[in-house]
């Protein structure tokens, strides 16, 4: 079953064309990597995909229904959840607390306004169950602030997790990471994908880790999908190497 | 209405909104360069009426007062800038700090505008040159006005040519949105910002000086000045140089007709204006903005 | 046991210091202790949007002057009795008017929303002062009617004020630290990431807009018990203003902290303000060394000189 379906998307800024005519489709618990060179439009399909910017034209839609256009806060309440490149957190606040907002916000509570926020049981264990899953117990005191860069990237994911998406979209999850840290994110990905059976778009630069664990790889070149399939497929397309090494090579 | 009546609250209204535009375009040149918002913008507005009516009563000339009108707001601008608005740039919540500190300079200017030139409002008339008026046929129109529409004309479009056509401007432009380059490139930042705070507050500083004949000077007055400007930039859209202009034109032919058809309520009028503008263009009738912005 | 201690501890002394002022005060410092616990209110409302969600309205005064209006306008046309249905209706009408206003402004980003409220607050400054027949214009409104039994001197008039705003600033309490108060947080922090947990952002500021602007009605029509009069500079901008100046001079990020600044700020320009004519210089000067010294606060410099304190203290504890 197809989760999500891009059909002829377009967007422009001014006179630059981020995404030409993309069409594809994510089946439901598959694993895919978005790749492409710097400025082929990849964080652009992202803030379609989750509603933060609306295509000019085409159309997307998430388990069939035409999500194009909407906000991101009601596709996320439908299960698409983001992570971000440059961790997007509540930088001030604990990381129990930064999960807690989440999980309140998934619980429904984010409307009262006279009951102490501490009493809900159902999401202090939500926030507990995360934390564990995610390796961040023992961190849960810290602010945001104060976690290394690797730690704030691992807790924007926790983030995304707590909203318990059916299509998660992570941007970079290895930015700016040590080696270290980049094979402890490639084991987290691959262990939420396999627990949780979802759904899983990341886009990433680390080749390693992309031709190590996705199902399906596409390839983004200036705002065009050029190819799709799997690791072996895609390292042996003429478009492919024509993209990333030039006419030259060949 | 005649069409004399017509005509002369016409021009009436353009003198206004050329006025209104100078202090105006400063507000946003500030913003636009330095992402500073300056409250205290019509302060300076009334700064220059009271240093050129100071300088008038010394030297007896209209426009001794005006330079010293335009240089005084100036310095005295970049004395602000840099002993304090400067301190709090990239600080946290810098955008109201910033709102709070320029606040604080309106109360401290307006009191101590009144300790050195006493509560009383002060009159400065019109330079003798240009007291009369000019006839064309049936309509007069006094020259003053026809004056200061040439003058902010002058400015408009100096200030363009300057902002969009020369080094200078290219340097400005850079030095907003690139500031680290532009220092790596041996640019002194911080003097370009200090300039452009300067040469905005001289421009509000000119146009209290040439108000000054048409109304009268007296503490507070800045309060007003800003809260028009601010209307202006609104509907113009904040940063906007010929958004500012038409809504200036806009606010000031409102004024002035506003005057013959309701006279009690005139000066509300602009704000009916800002609101209608608000509900269908919330960024202002001349945003740039495409598409939706979702936060 | 030690969170609720600390908890608890600005509530004791709230009321250690409030209620001990009916006992010990004169009529003079009654006077001044209802302006505090009223201009307190509104400070601490203020604060909802201001140090919680990060909006900062340069025109909440538009909302003091709506609640004071409606309450002297209705005692004075109706009767004593209304002065009370007044103090229920007031906050009714501002969540209505700060519906609106919220609508057009809060869609705007910072700046504009600030001048926004700035213009709609002159607007109906200008309204009041002209519509003279219906507001009384430049005077004001005077010798409003209160029941019989807040009108023996001030002290029953600052009891009753007392209870009312204490049962406001504890409603205004649970709500920051409820899940709601939690979202306005995040909000300040990082409006994206809110939208992106699945809240709307727009409609969580507009709600908090409405809350703050309608508890800011209850303050203003309190206001008008205390003189009996009331006057359009209510509204004035600079009223706008002296809150924030008293907001941040006891501290945003505090709960209590804008009224440890209200009280603050009243003694001073009880002290000084009557002293010199340019009060506004005074002001101004304060403005700029919290601005640029200390935007933390009272309750920011305090808490760290306790921090370093509790440093040294712990030091001693483990040789």
């Amino acid at each position: 079953m197809t989760t999500l379906e891009l059909r002829n998307v377009n967007k422009h800024f001014g006179g630059l064309h981020v995404s030409r005519n993309i069409s594809m489709g994510i089946e439901q618990g598959e694993l895919t990597a978005i790749i492409g060179p710097n400025g082929a439009g990849k964080t652009t399909l992202f803030n379609q995909i989750t509603g933060y910017i609306a295509p000019d034209n085409g159309n997307i839609f998430f388990d069939g229904l035409d999500i194009t256009g909407k906000d991101p806060e009601i596709l996320v309440k439908m299960g698409i959840v983001r992570a971000f490149q440059v961790a997007s957190l509540f930088i001030d606040e604990t990381v129990y607390d930064n999960l807690y907002l989440a999980a309140l916000a998934y619980h429904g509570k984010n409307g009262n306004f006279f009951t102490n926020r501490r009493v809900y049981k159902d999401v202090a264990e939500h926030c507990h169950f995360i934390l564990e899953k995610l390796g961040l117990s023992g961190k849960e005191k810290l602010k945001a602030f104060e976690l290394s860069h690797g730690d704030q990237k691992v807790l924007d994911i926790a983030i995304a997790l707590t909203m318990k998406p059916k299509l998660l979209l992570l941007d970079e999850p290895t930015a700016g990471m040590s080696p270290d840290e980049r094979v402890k994110m490639t084991h987290m990905i691959r262990n939420i994908h396999e627990e949780f059976k979802l759904t899983t778009v990341f886009v990433e630069h680390d080749m390693d880790m992309v031709f190590g664990i996705a199902d399906i790889i596409r390839v983004l070149v200036h705002g065009e999908l050029i190819a799709e399939g799997n690791a072996e497929e895609i390292q042996k397309n003429p478009a492919v190497i024509d993209a990333y090494l030039g006419h030259e090579v060949l | 209405m005649t069409f004399e009546i017509f005509i002369s609250q016409f021009f009436g209204g353009l003198s206004v909104a050329m006025l209104l535009f100078l202090v105006a375009s400063g507000l946003t040149l500030i913003f636009g360069v330095a992402k500073v918002f300056n409250f205290a913008h019509g302060s300076f507005y009334m700064l220059g009426a009271y240093f050129s009516y100071q300088a008038i009563s010394m030297f007896e000339n209209f426009w001794i007062g005006a330079v010293a009108a335009a240089l005084g707001a100036g310095l005295v601008g970049m004395l602000l800038e840099i002993c304090f608005i400067r301190r709090i740039a990239g600080r946290e919540e810098e955008g109201a700090f910033q709102i709070l500190l320029t606040y604080a300079f309106i109360l401290i200017l307006d009191d101590a505008v009144k300790y050195i030139w006493g509560p009383a409002y002060k009159t400065i008339s019109k330079p003798d040159s240009l007291a009369g008026s000019l006839d064309f046929g049936q309509v007069t129109i006094p020259t003053f006005n026809l004056f200061i529409i040439v003058l902010g004309l002058v400015i408009v479009v100096a200030a363009w040519y300057v902002l969009s056509r020369t080094k200078t401007g290219k340097i400005i432009q850079a030095a907003s949105t690139d500031t680290q380059m532009v220092g790596m490139l041996g640019v002194n930042v911080s003097l370009v910002m200090s300039l452009v705070f300067g040469v905005a507050t001289a421009m509000g500083g000119l146009a209290g000086a040439m108000a000054a004949p048409l109304r009268t000077v007296a503490p507070g007055s800045g309060v007003e000045v800003i809260i028009d400007s601010l209307i202006v930039v609104v509907i113009g859209g904040l940063g906007n140089f010929w958004g500012a202009l038409f809504a200036a034109l806009l606010i000031g032919e409102v004024n002035a007709f506003g005057i013959l058809w309701m006279p009690q309520w005139a000066s509300l009028l602009s704000f009916a204006v800002m609101i209608v503008v608000l509900i269908f263009k919330p960024k202002g009738l001349f945003s740039r903005e495409k598409g939706r912005k979702k936060i | 046991m030690k969170t609720k201690l600390t908890e608890m501890a600005p509530w004791l002394a709230y009321f250690v210091i409030f209620v001990s002022m009916i006992f010990a005060g004169s009529d003079h410092s009654i006077h001044v202790a209802s302006q505090i616990i009223i201009l307190g209110l509104f400070a601490i409302a203020f604060n909802v949007l201001f140090g919680t969600t990060g909006l900062l309205s340069f025109g909440q005064a538009i909302f003091y002057g709506l609640g004071a209006y409606i309450t002297g306008m209705m005692a004075k046309s109706f009767g004593a009795d209304f002065f009370l249905w007044a103090l229920l209706i007031a906050p009714v009408a501002a969540l209505a008017l700060s519906a609106v206003l919220g609508v057009l402004s809060l869609r705007l980003s910072e700046v504009y929303f600030t001048m926004l409220t700035l213009a709609f607050a002159q607007l109906a400054w200008g309204i009041c002062v002209k519509w003279s027949s219906f507001t009384g214009g430049d005077d004001g409104i005077q010798a409003i009617p209160k029941p019989d039994i807040l009108n023996m001197g001030g002290r029953n008039y600052y009891i009753f004020a007392l209870v009312i705003v204490s049962i406001c600033i504890y409603l205004l309490w649970r709500l920051d630290r409820s899940p709601f108060g939690s979202v306005l947080k995040g909000i300040r922090q990082n409006p994206i990431r809110i939208s992106f947990i699945g809240l709307n952002v727009f409609r969580h500021k507009l709600f908090a807009y409405m809350i703050s602007s309608s508890f800011t009605a209850i303050a203003g029509g309190l206001y008008a018990g205390i003189d009996k009069s009331i006057h359009p500079d209510m509204l004035v901008w600079t009223m706008s203003g002296s809150i924030i100046l008293m907001t941040i001079l006891g501290g945003m990020r505090s709960f209590f902290g804008p009224l440890i600044g209200v009280a603050v700020f009243i003694l001073l320009e009880d002290v000084i303000g009557r002293s010199t004519e340019y009060w506004s210089f005074v002001i101004g000067i304060i403005m700029i060394t919290v601005v640029l010294l200390f935007p933390k606060g009272i309750v920011g410099v305090s808490r760290h000189f306790a921090g370093l304190f509790a440093k040294k203290g712990g030091q001693f504890d483990n040789p």
